[in-house]
């Protein structure tokens, strides 16, 4: 404190500072190491306040589609993630570690603890390239390019581009609600109607159908068989929410406003979806069985419902909105609709079919949650790569041997950045690996 | 300082009232109804509502009025055709929402607590400014008080208890405006670039909002592309139309007549376009309404009517008529004008029609048509050089009679 | 920045910051916190020109219904470019970065920013930023609103993808705007001014950078997601992939609602600066105006939902909303009333400053009860985004955080260019900027409350008489703003030198040199007791000095005594009168000092008792000054020895 303003009238003389990057208007090494970690700590504040906005969608899409997480963190290697988090809690060590190095003015460890942070670091983007080259292999990336190689069975790929291995036939799901939808008995709150004019691909996103649906009242007649006694058109959508879910829990109370809680009415609203994944094979005596889209039409429950009302739907897909030309956009819009050529590379292994098997059919807006798996792991991935840089920088100059017990401060704040990065992984990996 | 600002404030909210005053004044205000074309309604009409438009025929324009109606409008789309009333009690439009009144009162009342609040403080800091002006090199100092704790508690204290106030009427009226009643008329409404689709529990389609006067209207809301924004200032309602989401409003008429609805939400080139015609229609009888120069009449035969109408209209229509009738009510005038003026898109008073015309790809294709019907179910597939390739497909939007109906139109236009 | 004759205000054995190094080079590396912000200016009054020129365009549009001079298009590019340049390039970096970068440094008495590299990397975000989001004009604009609503910009056709990448470079300079001034607050505050001896602009400055530093990287990840969905369709903002359009909206307005703050509260700063100083009075209630500042940056985190009363989100969430947007309106009136009951029994001068500073204070009255409005739930529902929002926010923005940003140049530009403006000019355009604001935004609240939407190119009738009010308004003022910023810049060649100190003011920049030299001060500062005005007299007009001298030859005398708290040793050369008044001083500070003491967040200075002893022996010895130097020899003594 007492060589505070003889340094600013001597400009050049810092040789009492212990460092020649004490700075002029910093009184002394204290002073620019105290600012400097006033600095990193905002600077982390920031990076937290950044990410934060992430998991704040990862949090509003959990909550609102459980099923989506809970169907599709199973794509992701928990190998892998566990790996990376040991690699980056050891970088996290060796970068504390450096710190007390460099107080310490034992520069050899310096150095080593700096190149193994740099190695840690390259690791884990090692691995995460290789995760990231397996997803783009399979199709299963963010939005738009999310198309999975997996089928409900039947005679065409379902991929946009049809590039998978295996072609259709090989993954067939076995759904148990298969045999469940039983339009003429009733029993079925959901029922899977053909449409018979689909000339676009189902698996779009977000492709809706418009419907008209109809509440169809019925009496058993002495055989046990059922009499239509009459209909009417229920013209209540359902309120937000539940548009879209085709998979999610089976007639799921619907929600639209107090004021519809009784019973009797307590199923004024619809909700449609096209959902190919559930319109498997339905067993109709009289028809021929065979596999085909649909547009899954929910109403109710059915045990409140009682079994003397059915539903009957005609339903015409809606059109996709037509997508702009936009110059940044690119041209993958135009293949969406299209002839398909298929292009059958390999069959799966036994054990790739029981794999995808065991995953079943993708929940409408599965793209969802690998939109927020790239978004987060890729922001941090950024993040490691900019530590990377970072942490060279800072062995160059340890190598040159500018670090000593008076100035080691880029080297704190360095480390304290890497640590924020290990931490923010540390949430990723059981938000994003470990789901149940 | 002050007083000039208080003069113009004062000067300007006169100047708005000797303006609002003609425009109010000048509006259709609705007579009360004939009693004439009441009986008659209620002799021959209530009956059967397929045999209104015969009972009503003294009042039909065209028949016993000297009527400038332009030929083919249906009497409900000459009623949205009718100039909007704009009344307004100077600060806000006149309310004809039954649940508006509290948001009014709570408007009226911040506006008495926001003059007094600014005047008090405008009026001390001029006279603080006048009593305590310097004067230079003469330093006059007079002894202060730099701070009062008591002072400044007790004005953290008053707003305080002034915002409970506001927040819990505010509230407390917010409530009721959105929360129908259990019985209500349910209207769909769909919004996309640039238009408005109002469809009705019978099913008809119309892009003016027509709703019954007394009864509670709930509007079930979508929208097909961007964000848009239900307006309709004289009713106080408001509520954003998001795509892939249904949202929701509603409102209870108080007063017949023919108000304007507005987007709110910007959404493009023409939103300032997006502002169909709210109609209220009287309760179950024919009204004559007079417009304001009193030479053309405009007959309300009701909500019911205008449904069966409605409904009727859209089975039987000549070609032509039916496409002029979609031109406005799919939105196409948003894009395109019939006047040989370009705007988003080409005009439809073509001069090329069965001529070859140039596409953006370099290719001709002959006008006609086939050329009309393919632009219209997959626009982008031959787009013409200089408009932006920004029109939807109406491909499953249109049945088939509709899209004959279009092509006979924009065919009616050639030039 | 030619600079002409040495001014005899300026530093006596060194060049002033202007001239200490020459060339354009040295000016675009500098590292001087003064050059960088003025730097800063250059760029907020192109940008300021760019903007206004926007809103002429579109007031002219609006001239009369439908199409006056260009279609809808072009007039949606014209809103749109209006907002973004003026929010982001002008308002939110206008106070802080250039008034701010320039100024509060030498208000705390440092020599630079904490950080000066990281202050000219924001420096040159910024530009990238602004170039960016003004080159989105050749790339076929921009139309989508200055909020960028999905899922509009999502399919909007201009050059969106610019202009996010302009904005989200924007945010890291207001980021590392904000970092650095919390740094330089905490860290370089003398010894002995403690927290409430700090000028209420440095209060304003540190409320506004904890929402730089907090509430901006929320801009910056949504505008980035925004950016990613627009190349690589991530579809988190889509709803044809699932994704959630409102979800922008909480995540815009999150950040957007602070930005409001980061807004006003350096305009409420230098409001407080203004008034206190034209008053020759300290602020009335400076704790309550200090508190209510960064009250006011806690609240405003909370409050985003505001914006979306009619956005779809439930009825739970908007009363939480309206409800805390009430809280906000508190502290904003303290700040009000505080100022009104500054101007009471003031010495008021009405100065070209000080008329913006009143103009402020009527026009932020009107912005902030209007808000009132629309923090009222049912009322909100039919006043939102119509043009009553439009007069709301440009009261608060324009009308209060543009009029502040005018006042603060006035107020300080001689210190930092050296030279006084043309008095009468500017007074003549403070007056033309206050009526042709209201003009223009007075008709606006008429017409929203009448219905009137905003963002339309076209209106219905009724509204035509408010818009052309409006837009003769708009005429008046922004040819008052433009010649008061030319007759600025032309006082750079003709101006009168400026003295050190012309307006009276009481806080640390008026104690360095006209202009400053590099490390602003030329010999330590010393503290005075905040907005003590006693002993300034006007020594002739526009001048004024102390009557006790403020600096002493002896810098480690002046050292101990800020380590204190209390006045510098005066004695040296003054007379008996001066004497006295120094003495009086002391005990003043003495008594100040040991209360604030406790509250220095760099605690207990490293001072022995020795030292205290020396400094009780310095009141204590009235005018003996040879005690006080024997102790000051013995605490330096001390010291060398531990």
């Amino acid at each position: 404190m007492s060589t505070a303003h003889e340094a600013h009238d001597d400009e050049h003389g810092h040789a009492d500072q212990g460092s020649p990057f004490i700075q002029h208007h910093y009184d002394d090494a204290q002073h620019q190491f105290d600012s400097g970690k006033l600095g990193i700590w905002l600077f982390l504040a920031q990076e937290v306040l950044f990410f934060s906005a992430l998991f704040v969608a990862y949090i509003l899409y959990r909550v609102h589609h459980p099923e989506i997480y809970s169907y599709a963190h199973k794509w992701l290697q928990v190998k892998y993630g566990a790996i990376n988090t040991a690699v980056l809690i050891f970088s996290s060590l060796t970068a504390a570690w450096a710190v007390r190095a460099a107080q310490r003015n034992e520069r050899k460890l310096l150095i080593a603890c700096l190149a193994v942070t740099i190695g840690c670091a390259c690791t884990f983007l090692v691995i995460k390239y290789i995760e990231y080259s397996h997803k783009v292999h399979e199709h299963i990336l963010f939005g738009r390019y999310f198309d999975p190689c997996v089928s409900p069975g039947g005679s065409e790929l379902l991929t946009k581009h049809n590039d998978c291995k295996g072609t259709k036939g090989t993954v067939e799901w076995s759904l148990d609600q298969a045999g469940e939808i039983d339009l003429l008995n009733g029993k079925a709150t959901t029922g899977c109607f053909e449409q018979s004019k689909f000339d676009v691909d189902p698996q779009e996103e977000g492709l809706q159908a418009e419907c008209h649906v109809f509440e169809v009242k019925r009496t058993r007649n002495a055989k046990g068989e059922w009499n239509e006694t009459g209909r009417r058109e229920i013209t209540n959508r359902c309120p937000e929410e539940t548009i879209g879910e085709g998979t999610g829990e089976m007639g799921a109370q619907p929600k639209s406003g107090e004021a519809e809680k009784k019973k009797g009415a307590a199923f004024p609203c619809w909700k449609a979806a096209i959902q190919p994944a559930v319109c498997v094979p339905v067993m109709v005596p009289g028809k021929a069985s065979s596999p085909q889209f649909g547009v899954l039409v929910e109403y109710g429950d059915e045990e409140e419902r009682g079994e003397d009302i059915a539903i009957d739907a005609k339903c015409d897909p809606s059109k996709p909105l037509a997508e702009p030309a936009d110059i940044f956009a690119d041209k993958a819009e135009t293949e969406r609709v299209g002839a398909k050529a298929i292009k059958p590379i390999h069959h799966l292994t036994t054990h790739e079919e029981h794999e995808l098997e065991s995953l079943g059919p993708p929940p409408a807006h599965t793209n969802m949650f690998f939109t927020i798996y790239f978004a987060m792991t890729g922001l941090h991935g950024v993040h490691v790569l900019f530590g990377v840089f970072v942490f060279i920088w800072l062995l160059i100059r340890a190598v040159k041997g500018q670090f000593n017990d008076r100035y080691f401060g880029p080297i704190d704040f360095a480390a304290l950045y890497w640590h924020i990065v290990d931490l923010i992984w540390i949430f990723l990996f059981p938000l994003l690996y470990l789901i149940h | 300082m002050k007083r000039y600002v208080l003069a113009l404030f004062v000067a300007l909210c006169t100047w708005s009232v000797a303006h609002a005053q003609p425009a109010g004044s000048g509006a259709p205000v609705p007579p009360p109804p004939v009693q004439g074309a009441d009986q008659s309604m209620n002799a021959g009409g209530s009956a059967s509502p397929t045999a209104a438009p015969a009972a009503g025929s003294a009042a039909t324009p065209g028949a016993g009025s000297p009527s400038t109606t332009k030929p083919g409008l249906a009497w409900y789309d000459e009623l949205a055709a009718k100039p909007k009333d704009v009344s307004t009690n100077f600060w806000l439009p006149k309310s004809v929402n039954k649940v508006a009144d509290e948001s009014d009162h709570m408007f009226i009342a911040c506006v008495a607590l926001s003059a007094f609040f600014f005047l008090a403080i405008a009026i001390a800091v001029v006279y603080f400014v006048w009593k305590y002006r310097g004067m230079s090199m003469v330093r006059k100092i007079i002894p202060s008080p730099a701070h009062n704790d008591a002072l400044e508690i007790t004005w953290t204290v008053i707003p305080t208890i002034i915002c409970v106030f506001l927040f819990y009427f505010g509230w407390r009226a917010y409530i009721e405006v959105v929360t129908p009643p259990q019985k209500a008329v349910e209207i769909n409404v769909l919004a996309w670039r640039w238009a408005w689709e109002f469809k009705h529990e019978n099913g008809v389609t119309d892009n003016n909002l027509h709703v019954p006067i007394g009864e509670p209207v709930r509007l079930v809301m979508t929208s097909k592309d961007v964000l848009h924004s239900f307006y309709i200032p004289v009713m106080r309602v408001k509520q954003d139309l998001v795509p892939r989401r249904y949202t929701y409003a509603w409102f209870e008429a108080t007063k017949p007549g023919t108000y304007q609805m507005y987007c709110a939400e910007y959404c493009g080139t023409n939103h300032s376009q997006m502002k169909p015609a709210v109609v209220v229609h009287q309760a179950g009888m024919t009204t004559t309404w007079d417009d304001q120069n009193g030479h053309h009449s405009v007959v309300d035969r009701g909500y019911e009517n205008y449904l069966n109408d409605k409904a009727a209209e859209s089975t039987n229509m000549p070609p032509v008529d039916l496409g002029k009738m979609l031109y406005e009510k799919k939105g196409c005038n948003a894009c395109h004008t019939i006047d040989g003026t370009p705007r988003v898109g080409p005009t439809w008073a073509q001069k090329d029609w069965g001529k070859q015309i140039q596409m953006s790809d370099g290719k001709t294709v002959t006008m006609d048509e086939n050329y009309v019907r393919e632009s219209i179910l997959s626009p982008l597939a031959k787009a013409r050089p200089g408009y932006p390739p920004s029109m939807p497909s109406f491909e499953g939007q249109l049945k088939e009679k509709e899209l004959a109906g279009l092509i006979a139109y924009i065919k009616s236009l050639k030039q | 920045m030619a600079t002409p004759a040495k001014n005899p205000h300026g530093p006596q054995n060194e060049p002033d910051y202007l001239n200490v190094t020459k060339g354009l080079k040295s000016w675009l590396v500098t590292l001087d916190h003064k050059r960088i912000g003025v730097m800063y200016l250059v760029g907020i009054m192109i940008a300021l020109v760019v903007g206004g020129a926007f809103a002429l365009l579109l007031r002219t549009e609006l001239w009369s219904p439908g199409k006056t001079i260009v279609a809808q298009d072009t007039y949606n590019q014209f809103f749109t470019l209006h907002g973004a340049v003026m929010v982001f390039l002008v308002i939110i970096p206008g106070i802080p970065a250039a008034l701010g970068n320039i100024m509060m440094p030498i208000q705390l008495g440092a020599p630079d920013v904490a950080f000066p590299r990281l202050n000219l990397t924001s420096f040159y975000m910024w530009v990238a930023g602004a170039l960016l989001l003004v080159g989105t004009i050749p790339f076929g604009g921009l139309d989508t609103g200055w909020t960028l609503y999905t899922p509009y910009s999502l399919e909007s056709k201009t050059a969106v993808l610019v202009a996010t990448s302009g904005v989200f470079r924007l945010g890291f300079s207001s980021i590392f705007t904000g970092l650095n001034f919390l740094v330089t607050i905490h860290k370089f505050r003398p010894q002995g001014m403690g927290w409430f001896q700090l000028p209420l602009n440095v209060w304003a400055m540190y409320a506004t950078a904890i929402m730089q530093v907090l509430a901006t990287p929320v801009l910056g990840i949504t505008v980035l997601l925004l950016t990613v969905e627009r190349f690589a369709h991530i579809g988190i903002f889509d709803p044809t992939l699932g994704g959630d359009p409102v979800l922008f909206q909480h995540f815009f307005w999150f950040y957007s609602h602070p930005a409001v703050y980061i807004m006003i509260i350096p305009g409420m700063g230098v409001a407080s600066e203004l008034i206190t100083t034209f008053s020759h009075k300290p602020l009335f209630g400076y704790r309550f105006v200090a508190y209510s500042s960064v009250s006011l940056a806690l609240l405003s985190f909370l409050v985003w939902g505001h914006h979306m009363f009619v956005s779809g989100q439930s009825r739970l969430a908007n009363m939480v909303f309206s409800a805390l947007t009430f809280t906000v309106g508190i502290p904003s009136a303290i700040k009000v009333f505080n100022w009104v009951a500054t101007l009471y029994k003031g010495d008021i001068r009405l100065k070209t400053p000080m008329l913006y500073g009143l103009s402020f204070i009527l026009l932020f009255t009107i912005g902030g009860l209007t808000g009132l409005f629309l923090a009222i739930l049912s009322v909100d529902v039919h006043l939102h985004d119509t043009y009553f929002v439009v007069a709301h926010f440009h009261y608060v923005m324009m009308g209060s955080t543009l009029v502040a940003f005018l006042g603060g140049l006035h107020y300080w530009w001689p210190k930092f260019m050296g030279r006084m403006f043309n008095e009468s000019v500017a007074r003549a355009c403070a007056l033309g900027v206050f009526f042709g604001f209201n003009l223009t935004f007075l008709p606006q609240f008429v017409m929203g409350a009448r219905g009137m939407p905003r963002r339309y190119w076209d209106y219905d009738p009724q509204f035509h008489i408010f818009h052309q009010l409006s837009t003769i308004g708009a005429f008046v003022l922004g040819i008052s703003i433009f010649v008061s910023l030319v007759s600025l810049v032309a006082s750079i060649k003709t101006g009168k030198i400026a003295p050190r100190n012309p307006w009276g003011g009481s806080s640390l920049e008026w104690q360095a040199p006209t202009p400053p030299p590099l490390y602003n001060f030329e010999k330590p500062p010393v503290l005075h007791e905040l907005y003590n005005y006693d002993d300034l007299y006007e020594v002739e007009p526009d001048v004024w000095e102390r009557r006790a001298p403020i600096e002493t030859e002896h810098h480690r005398a002046n050292e101990l005594a800020r380590a204190q708290g209390a006045v510098a040793d005066h004695t040296g050369g003054a007379t008996a009168k001066e004497h006295a008044d120094a003495q009086i001083h002391a005990r003043a500070e003495e008594v100040r000092a040991a209360r604030d003491m406790m509250e220095t967040s760099r605690g207990e200075p490293p001072v022995s008792t020795a030292v205290d002893a020396a400094d009780a022996a310095k009141v204590a010895g009235a005018g003996e000054n040879a005690p006080a130097e024997a102790a000051v020899k013995k605490a330096e003594d001390e010291e060398k020895k531990s």
